[in-house]
């Protein structure tokens, strides 16, 4: 909502700056986003006078001016602009000043070949209005050499926004009334007498019965003028000073009601209706054409003003291009309604309609102002167009209100914790407009134009909003010790293992939820959940894989010149379309060298390997590490299909590693191999918590025994499944088991060398060499059984 | 035989390895060695003079020992360290060169700053899905089907589904009472959605919600707790709020509060306000027996403050630059006994 300084002023009594205004509305409810001031802007420019105007040599446009400021030399100054001549006086700008259109300082310049100190401004140039067909034009005693602040009218402008439950605010008067309550001034009652009826409306107004829950009341004055001006004077100028397009005089008055006290109002050229008016429900299918010129096609659902030739008026929302007044109307009929706020809601969302109106009567227009809009319009109507005017015609009734809350002062202080005096809740309440009876318990009837004050809080809020929140002495919760953890258990695990990936070296990333479609569909064969308004076209699925997140990342990386890359991220995936279906899942990926080239060649580029490292090393930290399968040499697709696996605990697979496809990695433009993990990490379930206190330590007193075992198998055999089948043999007895070599080669013939340390550890005696040996034979049975040979 | 020990003594002192002296040993103590011999020499004397010479001799064999063993360690360590000289290398070579230092996103060390301050105060935290229904985004929120309240927040929909991304996190104050009731005392940080894209709005951001629900809880307690949290967050004495009068449908009165930047700017940071009774119906908790506040922070826009981020589009694009300067060290914990920073 903007408005102006000027127009507050006339309903709001003040001696407060711009700025105080500004500050007082922010924190009464109306935030000011923006404050226009001009008359800061405008101080560096100055009046100066065109001496002398002559051609410039090499542009048929342009002039060169010699320009007085008073003192001095006078300048030269090329000028593009038809009306620039000598003996005008404008507005100079010089280098160094700051064009407000512009947003940038003005250089001196040679222009075609001529040097330029300085420009000669328009209307546009300095945010005073659309005008930018020519400079200023001031008058002729403008003194030369004084400031532009001085000479210029301008208007301090207020750019608010305004909270849907204060439709009041959408009208400047409304907007007075609080600040007056919040001794910002005082409120300047309106007086203008209603024109006199001296004709009857040749229109009349019937709202039919299936219109008549929508549209409650309608009325209008029907009006034959003499005059119609074609420019609206004051009113246009506060029109453009909010931003709106002066149209003819008899619309922009509607206009100014609308932004004025927030009551639309629409006026027909009654040359052009044919017949009554009757508000009724649109036929369906029926046929309209707006003022914006485009035709919609209308829902027995939308509520009409219509003729006996069909839909003039959109209700609430917008008039008919064939029935709108102009120049030239002569008679009007001006109407105003009052309407359901969900019904103008539907109807403008059914057709994609914004209007000021629209957004004034969803939220809620004043159901009781009619009669004073169509008062008010009709007296400015006739201050300027003069003739005769008829009385009120109407149909339907202003819907009654029996609002009246019964307010217990003693609940303002069980809600914000202070007592108000009641000599200032009374004071507050009735500078809103409300009628106040009582002293502790107080009846309160709002009136008509505050509709969102229906109970107790509603009164409360208003107390405290204009008494102010710095009245309010801060108190502290009282504090039980926590025993829980404050964290949700899978919240800890997660922090845990966040910081766990970071210690290990890699960078926690962060990306959006959602991805891009074709990605997904090719790193994951399908894509889930799709966006219907994406706010890009690459971000239209929501992802099921973190890859889709990060593969772009490894992508613009690299394009900075970023190739060596160890990210993660925790973030949530989404394998369905309700609250619910989503998981919280952990992604990394690596690419290009394990660190920087190393003297002590400690570098590798990194592969699957590396990432099945950095994952073994959280399903570690699990406690998962021995108890997972891997399932390997599957056709997957967006990975390799060799250098991949899945991680199953029990049924479920929790996580898979290997590298990302090298088709994907060309079209994704990334310059290295990419080694990724993901850990499925809501699918693990909570430990439950068994307290710190550990089992006591056994240590033995028996010396443990090592020994090495190498065997020959083929090339494609799993080595994990030997060292799970060895662990396997005697966990009380044996410990560990590391496979300490693998060797392939051509001497080998396809077969592979695998050598594995064995590790015993007797609790409870010292092993003899036949209990060695009885382990040495199982280990050797259990590798025969797998098809291994003894090397 | 007489034995000059000072002679031997002598000698010992002169040798220059220990191969030297070992030699010496050997001719000395060993089988054949002269003290060796010596003593088997007594055994012609009488009992009387064997007893005497014996007791000398033995104490001349230990004074030789002693000598030859001091002499020996000493020319150990001295061969050894001219052994070590070949074990020398430079150290001025450069160790953990290149390595990458792993980090923290800046939000989740917010998100761990917030949990720790928030814990202090005696919360607990809850979470919620960012897929939502409209129930819980808005109806039970107090923002009807057709209420104009809908278009402050531009949602993004669910393809072919009635289900939204959250615009908040205060559908998890509606998860949590429907589930728990009353009293509560939660915060929720989570990624909310909105369609907004420029320099300074991204379509996905963080919130912390905070809910607190008893039978007396008043806007006093809502100021204090925002003040104290204000306070341990930015860690300040004071820290200089303004309160402003704001409108949030799930909310009555509502306000936001604005942190002075010390610049003559103000900055919002936060919206908060007193439990609309509707809500706490919708949600079954009996609003004649119970009211409380909430509020809603943005993360993002805390860590930017206390972090000295500038710009908001960099958080969520994956530069490792940004991630490696920004980020922070797992070893740091933010925490009430380390301190937040």
């Amino acid at each position: 909502m903007k408005f102006t300084l000027n127009w507050l002023k006339q309903y709001l009594d003040t001696d407060k700056t711009p700025a105080e205004l500004a500050d007082k509305l922010s924190l009464i409810g109306l935030e000011v986003e923006e404050l226009i001031d001009p008359s800061e802007t405008l101080k560096p420019f100055i009046v100066a006078e065109v001496l002398d105007a002559k051609p410039h040599p090499d542009a048929d446009k342009l002039q060169v001016l010699s320009v007085s400021i008073g003192e001095g030399e006078p300048l030269q100054v090329v000028c593009g602009a038809p009306n620039a001549k000598k003996g005008l006086k404008g507005i100079l700008a010089r280098p160094g000043d700051m064009i407000p259109a512009f947003g940038e300082k003005i250089k001196k310049a040679k222009v075609r070949g001529v040097e330029s100190c300085g420009m000669m401004c328009s209307m546009r140039e300095l945010q005073l209005g659309q005008d930018h067909d020519g400079i200023i034009e001031l008058d002729a005693n403008a003194p030369v050499g004084t400031s532009a602040a001085d000479v210029l009218k301008y208007e301090v402008v207020f750019d608010a926004e305004v909270t849907p439950n204060r439709p009041d605010y959408l009208g400047v008067k409304g907007i007075a009334r609080d600040l007056a309550a919040s001794g910002m001034g005082t409120m300047i009652d309106e007086q203008f007498d209603p024109v006199k009826s001296s004709i009857e409306s040749v229109v009349s107004l019937a709202v039919a019965d299936d219109a008549k829950e929508v549209c409650s009341y309608i009325g209008g004055i029907y009006s034959e003028i003499k005059r119609n001006p074609v420019r609206s004077g004051w009113i246009g100028d506060l029109l453009s000073a909010v931003g709106m397009n002066p149209k003819n005089f008899l619309v922009d008055v509607t206009n100014f009601m609308t932004l004025d006290s927030c009551r639309p109002m629409h006026a027909f050229d009654v040359d052009k209706l044919s017949g009554n008016l009757t508000v009724r429900q649109a036929k369906e299918g029926e046929k309209f054409v707006g003022l914006d010129g485009v035709e919609y096609t209308l829902t027995s659902a939308d509520t009409v003003v219509a003729d006996d030739k069909g839909v003039q008026l959109l209700s609430g929302i917008m008039g008919a291009k064939s029935s709108g007044c102009d120049e030239n109307t002569k008679n009007v009929f001006l109407i105003a309604e009052t309407l359901d706020p969900v019904a103008i809601r539907r109807t403008a969302r059914r057709h994609n309609i914004q209007s000021d109106a629209k957004f004034r009567f969803e939220r809620g227009v004043d159901p009781a102002s009619v009669g004073y809009g169509l008062s008010k319009a009709t007296h400015m109507m006739n201050y300027v167009c003069k003739g005769e005017v008829s009385g009120l015609v109407e149909a339907g009734a202003v819907p009654s209100d029996d609002r009246s809350i019964s307010y217990d002062l003693k609940s303002f202080k069980q809600l914000i914790g202070i007592d108000i005096p009641s000599d200032i809740a009374v004071n507050i309440l009735t500078v809103l407009g409300c009628d106040v009876t009582g002293t502790d318990v107080l009846t309160v009837v709002p009136p008509s134009y505050r509709q969102d004050l229906k109970e107790v809080h509603d009164i409360t809020e208003e107390l405290i909003r204009i008494w102010g929140y710095d009245k309010i002495v801060s108190q502290t919760l009282d504090i039980n010790p926590v025993v829980k953890p404050v964290l949700l258990p899978a919240q800890t695990r997660l922090f845990q293992v966040k910081r766990l990936l970071a210690s290990i070296g890699m960078n926690e990333a962060l990306s959006w939820s959602f991805v891009s479609g074709k990605l997904e569909e090719k790193l994951i064969g399908q894509t889930g959940v799709r966006i219907s308004n994406p706010i890009t076209p690459d971000h239209d699925v929501l992802r099921q894989t973190g890859l889709s997140s990060l593969l772009p990342f490894v992508s613009s990386n690299q394009a900075r010149g970023q190739l060596n890359l160890q990210l993660f991220e925790c973030a949530p995936i989404f394998n369905g379309i309700n609250p619910g279906d989503q998981e919280m899942v952990v992604t990394g990926v690596m690419s290009g060298e394990s660190q920087e080239k190393s003297w002590d060649k400690r570098e590798h580029a990194v592969d699957v390997m590396d990432a099945k490292e950095a994952l073994f090393t959280v399903l570690d930290r699990l406690g998962l590490s021995d108890k997972v399968q891997l399932v390997t040499d599957e056709l997957i697709p967006g990975v390799h299909p060799y250098r991949s696996a899945r991680v199953l605990l029990g049924k479920f697979e929790i996580a898979r590693f290997g590298e990302v496809h090298p088709m994907i990695i060309k079209d994704q433009s990334i310059k290295t191999g990419v080694a990724f993990f993901e850990l499925f990490i809501d699918r693990i379930p909570l430990k439950a918590k068994k307290g710190t206190a550990k089992q006591e330590l056994q240590t033995s007193a028996f010396q443990g025994v090592r020994r090495d075992f190498a065997f020959m198998a083929d090339e494609d055999f799993k080595s994990g499944d030997l060292i799970k089948a060895v662990k396997k043999l005697n966990p009380q007895l044996i410990t560990d088991v590391y496979l300490f070599d693998v060797y392939q080669g051509e001497k080998l013939n396809g077969k592979k060398s695998l050598a594995i340390t064995v590790v015993m550890q007797p609790m409870d005696k010292t092993l003899t060499d036949a209990d060695i040996e009885l382990v040495a034979a199982n280990v050797m049975i259990t590798a025969e059984d797998l098809g291994l040979s003894l090397r | 035989m007489s034995i000059n020990v000072d002679q031997i003594k002598n000698d010992i002192m002169a040798a220059t390895s220990v191969a030297d002296v070992e030699e010496l040993r050997v001719s000395l103590l060993g089988k054949k060695g002269q003290l060796t011999l010596a003593m088997k020499e007594l055994s012609g004397l009488d009992p009387e003079a064997r007893k005497e010479a014996g007791k000398q001799l033995n104490e001349q064999k230990q004074e030789v020992a002693v000598a030859i063993d001091s002499k020996k360690a000493e020319l150990e360590l001295i061969e050894m360290n001219a052994q070590l000289e070949k074990d020398k290398i430079d150290l001025t070579l450069p160790v953990n060169q290149g390595k990458k230092s792993g980090t923290l996103h800046p939000i989740t060390r917010a998100m761990m700053e917030l949990s720790a301050i928030f814990a202090n105060m005696g919360f607990e935290m809850a979470e919620g899905p960012d897929v939502e229904d409209d129930w819980h985004n808005f109806t039970a929120l107090n923002i009807p089907e057709w209420h104009p309240a809908r278009d402050m927040r531009d949602s993004f929909f669910i393809e072919g589904a009635e289900t939204i991304l959250r615009t908040e996190t205060s559908a998890v104050q509606v998860r949590k009472m429907e589930k728990d009731g009353a009293p509560v005392r939660i915060f929720c940080p989570g990624r909310v959605y909105r369609v907004d894209l420029d320099a300074t709005h991204a379509p996905i951001f963080h919130q912390c919600e905070g809910l607190v629900i008893g039978d007396s809880v008043t806007m006093a307690h809502l100021i204090g707790t925002l003040q104290s949290f204000l306070k341990s967050f930015f860690e300040v004495e004071q820290a200089p709020i303004r309160m402003r009068q704001h409108h949030f449908p799930f909310t009555e009165p509502s306000i936001e509060i604005d942190v002075d930047l010390g610049n003559g700017k103000w900055m919002e940071v936060l919206g908060a306000g007193m439990v609309n009774p509707k809500v706490l119906e919708n949600c079954g908790v009996d609003s004649s027996k119970y009211q409380g506040f909430a509020f809603g922070m943005g993360i993002d826009r805390l860590a930017m403050l206390k972090y000295g981020i500038k710009d908001l589009r960099k958080m969520s694009d994956g530069d490792v630059r940004w991630l490696r300067h920004y980020g922070y060290a797992p070893v740091e914990m933010p925490s009430k006994t380390e301190g937040l920073s």
